[in-house]
C-alpha cells in the first residue's frame, strides 16, 4: 500500500486504494496504471466520489451485487446486470471490508468462486431448463440477482393422479410451485420422495419451500443486518476456521465460504440477540449455505430456529438441549433396552455423545451427504423428531458392535468415529432405519415427555438446570422464561401448572423495586430479544415522520380497542423511547411464561373482554382470538394475549413498570402482522394459529400424523388443510415480535429508498 | 487395553479458543492440528502415563469453552479428580475470565480436586499479553499449580498432565482421596482391584512450573 501511494499522484488516494490493493499485487494482478481497462474506475472522473458512494450503497443493499460482473458494478441500482460469471478480478475488487473484516489474504481461489457462483444460480437455472420459469418469490426490496420474478410458464396440475404420474424432478418442481397442495393431496408420495432424497440441484429451493422461509419477509431485513456491527463478531471470526475445516469451500481463510458463514452468523446474532452467536450454529448453517444463496440461507436458518424448535437449545443455559437429551434418553431406553443397560454399566452418558447431534443436526461429526438427507427429513417432519429417530437408527445399526465393546474408551470411540462410515454405509439405509422409530418418536410422545420433564424439574429442581436461575438474576428474565416454556402444560394441568419461574416472579413482584432483579441504574436489563427492535427503532427514528403518518392513516392496521390507545401512538412512542420498549419486551416475556397462571387470574375478566370485543368491533382483536372463539364460550387460553394485558395491569403496581406498555406492544405487533396486506396467506395463517395454543397443536399433530400414517398404514387421513410449518403456540409472541421488528425495519428501508 | 493401577478423570476448562482441544490432541496423539473443529458439547480422550513406577490411565473430558455450554460442562466437574484450567497468554481476556471459571470449578467439583492452571500458546512470545509472573501469582493466590505450555510445539504439555496426576496420586497416598469413592474421579485399575490399601514406591513429584 505504501508503494502504491508513492507511485500515485497525491490527489487520487481513493482510487489508488481501491485499485492497487496488496491483494491484487499478491495475486499477480496488474495495477490500474498499467491496465486501465480492468478497474472500471477512472480517477479523473469528476463524479468519482459520488460513484463510489453509490457503489457502497448498492453493496449495502444487495451484498451479492458484488458477485456480479465488474463492469456493471458502478451502474445505478435497478439496471439489469449481466449474468456472466465473475472472474477472479471481480472478487478481489470488491469493497470487502464492508461486509467481512477478518484478514483476507490470500484471496479466494477461482474454483471456489466458481462454486459459489454456480450455487447462487443453479436452482433457478435448473427450474428454467425444466420449463418452470420461476425463482422463489422475493420481496421487492432486495432485487434477485437472478432477474425479476416471472410467472411460471408451466403450471402443474395438482390432482393426485397427475402428481403421482410426475417424474422425480417434476414432482419437486410441483412442490416448489405449491407445497400445500402436494402435501395434502399426496402425503404418502411426498414422504417416500423425501426419503429417496431431494435432487441436489433443487434441494435449496425445496428446503426454502418446505420451511416457508420465503414468507418470512426476512430478506430485506438481512441486507440491513449486514451493515450493522455485532458484539459477537470476534468470536464468530475465530470460529470460522474451525467450522467445517475439512470441507474445501469453507477451508479457505477469508474465502467466499467463510465470508458467507460470517455474514449470516453475524446477521443472526443481531436478529436474535438472546441467542446471539452460539457455537454449533455454524454447523447448521453450513449445509444450508452449500445449497442456497446467503440471504436465503439466513431465512431458512431463522425458520429452523424458530419454527422447528431449535432455538431453545442455543439460549443461555441450553434448556432446550437438556429437554431433548431427556426425551432421547427415555426413548432410547424403550427402543434399545439392552444397549442402554450396556451404556449404563460403563457410565456412557447421553450428553457425551448426543449433544452435538442435536446442536449441529449431525453435521459436526457426520459426512455432509448424510447430513443433507437428514435435513430433507427435518424440513418435512420436524427437527426433534428426526434427530431422535436418526440417532436411534444409528445406534441400533451398530448395536452389535457397541455391545461387543467392554471398555468405556472403546465405546466412546465407536460412538464418535464409527457410527457411520462413508465407505461402509449409505445414507438411504440410515434414513430407512430411522423410519422404524416413527411410531415411537411421535410429536405427541415428545410433547408428553416434555411435560414429564417439566414436572420433574418442578419437583426436584435439578441443580444443573436451576442454578442459573438462582444466581444469575441479571440475565434471567427472558432466557429463563423462554426456556421453561419449552414444555407447555397439558390441558389437564393447565389450571394448576406453575413453572419454577413463578416462584422467582412471585418473589420479584412483591419486591417494591425492580432493581431487585439486578438491573442497572433502575432499568431492568435483559440481554435480550428486545434489543434488536430497539436498534431498528432507533434507526427509524431518524427519518420516521412520513412513515408514521402513513401508518396512522391506515385505519385497519393499528387500532387497539383495549386501552383506547392506537398503535400508531405506540409506534411513535416506541421510536422515541427505546428504553421503554426494552422494558416492555422484558415484561412481556415474564408474563408470557406465566400465561397459565395469569389466565386463571383473568377468568374474572373474560366477560369484560367479550364486552369489549363486541363494543369496539375491532377486527384485529377478533383475529387475535382465533376468529369464532371470541364469541360464545371463551376459553381463557384463547384470549391469552388480551388476558395477559389485563393480568399485566393487575401486576403493574407491584412490578413498578409504566402501565399500558404490554397492551400496546402486543396489539401493535398482532395487528400489523395479521392484517398487513403484504403478508402472504400462509404467513397470516401461521400467525393466527400461533395465537391459539390448541389450534396450532392440532395443525402440528395432524400434519405429522399424516406423514406417519402415510408411511406406516394403508390409508391416509388427509385432515391437514394447511401447510403450516410446525409452530408451537408458546413461541407465538416471539414470532409476532419478530414480525414486528421486521415491519419496523422494512419501514426504515422503504424510507431510505 | 493395557493394565493400569489407577484411573483418573480430568476435565479441561477455559475460554473458547485457548487451545483446550489442541492440548488434548497433543497429549493423546502427539500431534498439532491447526485446523481443528471447534468443540461442541464435550470431547473425550484417554492415555496412560507413568507416575513414578505406576501406570495411571487418564480419562480426559475436553469441554466447549463458550458460556452457553456451561450447563453441560458443569455436569462433568463432579466426577473429576483433576481440572486443567487453560488460558491463552496472547489474549488478556481469557486470563481475566479465570476467576469465573474457578468459581464454577470450586462450586461443582469435589473439594479435593487438583487444579492446574495452564497458560497456553507460549510459543507466541511476541504476542504475549499475560506475563508468566501474573499467571504464577494467580495460581499462588488460589492454590493452583501453574505451567505454561504450547500445544503447537508440545512444550510442557506432557508435564501439565503428568504433574496433575502426580499430585492426585500424592493425595491418594496421604489418604486425602478415597479410591473407593467414584465421585472423587478416581478408580482402581484392573491390576489394583482389591488391593486398595497397598501403597507403593516413590512418585515423580515434579510440579509447579516448567
Amino acid at each position: 500500500m505504501k508503494t502504491a501511494l508513492v507511485d500515485s499522484p497525491p490527489l487520487r488516494p481513493v482510487a489508488t486504494s481501491l485499485t492497487s490493493s496488496p491483494l491484487l499485487r499478491a495475486a499477480g494482478i496488474p495495477s490500474r496504471d498499467s491496465d486501465s481497462a480492468y478497474s472500471g474506475v477512472n480517477p479523473d472522473d469528476p463524479f468519482l466520489l459520488a460513484k463510489l458512494e453509490q457503489q457502497n450503497a448498492s453493496v449495502l443493499r444487495d451484498p451479492k451485487a458484488a458477485l456480479l460482473a465488474p463492469q456493471t458494478f458502478l451502474t445505478p441500482p435497478g439496471i439489469r446486470r449481466s449474468g456472466t460469471a465473475p472472474s477472479f478480478l471481480t472478487l478481489t475488487e470488491l469493497p470487502r471490508p464492508l461486509l467481512f473484516t477478518p484478514p483476507l489474504e490470500p484471496g479466494p481461489s477461482p474454483t471456489d468462486t466458481q462454486f459459489w457462483y454456480e450455487l447462487d444460480h443453479q436452482s433457478a437455472r435448473f427450474a428454467t431448463e425444466h420449463g418452470l420459469n420461476c425463482t422463489l418469490p422475493r420481496t421487492p426490496v432486495t432485487p434477485s440477482p437472478l432477474g425479476e420474478h416471472k410467472e411460471p410458464t408451466r403450471r402443474f396440475s395438482f390432482a393426485p393422479a397427475d402428481l403421482r404420474a410426475l417424474g422425480e424432478t417434476d414432482f419437486w418442481l410441483a412442490v416448489v410451485q405449491n407445497y400445500t397442495a402436494v402435501q395434502t393431496k399426496v402425503p404418502r408420495l411426498l414422504a417416500s420422495r423425501v426419503r429417496a432424497g431431494i435432487p441436489p440441484r433443487l434441494r435449496g429451493m425445496v428446503w426454502q419451500t418446505l420451511s416457508h422461509s420465503t414468507s418470512t419477509h426476512l430478506q430485506p431485513l438481512y441486507s440491513q443486518l449486514l451493515t450493522d456491527r455485532s458484539s459477537h463478531e470476534k468470536i464468530i471470526i475465530r470460529d470460522l476456521s474451525r467450522t467445517f475445516p475439512h470441507v474445501p469451500v469453507f477451508r479457505q481463510e477469508g474465502g467466499e465460504g467463510q465470508k458467507r458463514l460470517f455474514n449470516v452468523l453475524k446477521a443472526y446474532s443481531l436478529y436474535d440477540s438472546e441467542v446471539g452467536y452460539c457455537q454449533g450454529l455454524g454447523f447448521i448453517l453450513g449445509p444450508l449455505l452449500l445449497n442456497m444463496p446467503e440471504c436465503e440461507a439466513f431465512c431458512v436458518l431463522v425458520r429452523l430456529m424458530e419454527t422447528y424448535d431449535m432455538r431453545t437449545m442455543f439460549t443461555e443455559n441450553m434448556s432446550g438441549l437438556h429437554l431433548r437429551l431427556y426425551q432421547f434418553e427415555t426413548l432410547f431406553k424403550e427402543a434399545l433396552p439392552e444397549l442402554t443397560q450396556h451404556f449404563d454399566r460403563h457410565n456412557v452418558s447421553v450428553t457425551s455423545y448426543a449433544s452435538s447431534w442435536f446442536l449441529s443436526l449431525f453435521a459436526y461429526i457426520f459426512p455432509l451427504n448424510l447430513v443433507f438427507r437428514i435435513m430433507d427429513l427435518v424440513f418435512t417432519e420436524g427437527a426433534p423428531e428426526t434427530i431422535i429417530r436418526v440417532g436411534l437408527a444409528l445406534l441400533s445399526r451398530q448395536q452389535e458392535a457397541l455391545l461387543a465393546c467392554d471398555e468405556f474408551e472403546v465405546i466412546m470411540t465407536q460412538l464418535t468415529d464409527h457410527l457411520y462410515c462413508e465407505s461402509k454405509h449409505n445414507p438411504t439405509d440410515i434414513i430407512r432405519s430411522a423410519d422404524r422409530y416413527i411410531d415411537l418418536v411421535s410429536t405427541a410422545r415428545l410433547e408428553e415427555l416434555a411435560e414429564t420433564y417439566q414436572r420433574k424439574l418442578d419437583e426436584d429442581s435439578s441443580p444443573i438446570l436451576t442454578s442459573p436461575v438462582k444466581n444469575e438474576t441479571k440475565s434471567v428474565p427472558c432466557r429463563t422464561s423462554r426456556s421453561l416454556s419449552v414444555a407447555t402444560p397439558s390441558t389437564a394441568e393447565k389450571k394448576t401448572w406453575l413453572s419454577p419461574w413463578a416462584k422467582v416472579v412471585n418473589a420479584f413482584s412483591s419486591s417494591p423495586n425492580a432493581d431487585a432483579l439486578g438491573g442497572e441504574g433502575g432499568q431492568i436489563r435483559p440481554r435480550s430479544r428486545g434489543s434488536f427492535s430497539v436498534n431498528a427503532l432507533r434507526k427509524s427514528n431518524t427519518s420516521s415522520a412520513g412513515m408514521v403518518d402513513r401508518q396512522r392513516s391506515s385505519p385497519n392496521k393499528l387500532g387497539d380497542g383495549e386501552n383506547g390507545n392506537n398503535g400508531s401512538g405506540l409506534t411513535v412512542e416506541g421510536m422515541t423511547a427505546p428504553k421503554n420498549r426494552r422494558e416492555r419486551s422484558w415484561t412481556v416475556s415474564v408474563i408470557q411464561s406465566h400465561h397459565t397462571q395469569l389466565s386463571a387470574l383473568s377468568k374474572l375478566d373474560v366477560s369484560r373482554h367479550e364486552e369489549q370485543l363486541k363494543t369496539t368491533g375491532n377486527n384485529t382483536l377478533k383475529n387475535k382470538n382465533g376468529g369464532g372463539n371470541s364469541h360464545g364460550e371463551i376459553d381463557p387460553q384463547h384470549v391469552y394475549h388480551d388476558v395477559t394485558t389485563d393480568a399485566y395491569h393487575n401486576f403493574t403496581p407491584l412490578m413498578n413498570i409504566p402501565p399500558l406498555e404490554l397492551g400496546q406492544i402486543d396489539t401493535d405487533s398482532c395487528s400489523i402482522s395479521s392484517s398487513s396486506h403484504t403478508m402472504v396467506p400462509s404467513a397470516t395463517g401461521t400467525i393466527r394459529g400461533d395465537l391459539d395454543d390448541d389450534m396450532i397443536t392440532m395443525h402440528e399433530r395432524s400434519a405429522s400424523e399424516e406423514t406417519c400414517v402415510a408411511m406406516s398404514a394403508t390409508t391416509s387421513t388427509n385432515t391437514a388443510t394447511s401447510a403450516l410449518a410446525p409452530v408451537p403456540g408458546h413461541r407465538a409472541f416471539d414470532q409476532l415480535q419478530r414480525e414486528h421488528n421486521y415491519l419496523v425495519s422494512e419501514l426504515a428501508v422503504t424510507r431510505v429508498e | 487395553m493395557a493394565s493400569y493401577a489407577y484411573l483418573f478423570k480430568y476435565i479441561i476448562i477455559g475460554d473458547t479458543g485457548v487451545g483446550k482441544s489442541c492440548l488434548l490432541l497433543q497429549f493423546t496423539d502427539n500431534r498439532f492440528q491447526p485446523a481443528h473443529d471447534l468443540t461442541i458439547g464435550v470431547e473425550f480422550g484417554a492415555r496412560i502415563v507413568n507416575v513414578g513406577n505406576k501406570r495411571i490411565k487418564l480419562q480426559i473430558w475436553d469441554t466447549a469453552g463458550q458460556e452457553s455450554f456451561r450447563s453441560i460442562t458443569r455436569s462433568y466437574y463432579r466426577g473429576a479428580a483433576g481440572a486443567l484450567l487453560v488460558y491463552d497468554i496472547t489474549r488478556r481476556e481469557t486470563f481475566d475470565h479465570l476467576a469465573t471459571w474457578l468459581e464454577d470449578a470450586r462450586k461443582y467439583s469435589n473439594a479435593n480436586i487438583t487444579i492446574m492452571l495452564i497458560g497456553n500458546k507460549c510459543d507466541l512470545e511476541n504476542k504475549r499479553a499475560v506475563s508468566r509472573e501474573e499467571g504464577e501469582a494467580f495460581a499462588r493466590e488460589n492454590g493452583l499449580f501453574f505451567i505454561e505450555t504450547s500445544a503447537k510445539t508440545a512444550a510442557n504439555v506432557e508435564e501439565a498432565f503428568v504433574n496433575t496426576a502426580a499430585d492426585i496420586h500424592d493425595k491418594i497416598q496421604v489418604g486425602v482421596l478415597d479410591v473407593t469413592n467414584e465421585s472423587s474421579g478416581i478408580k482402581l485399575g484392573p491390576t489394583q482391584a482389591g488391593m486398595a490399601s497397598l501403597s507403593s514406591g516413590s512418585v515423580d513429584s515434579r510440579r509447579g512450573c516448567c
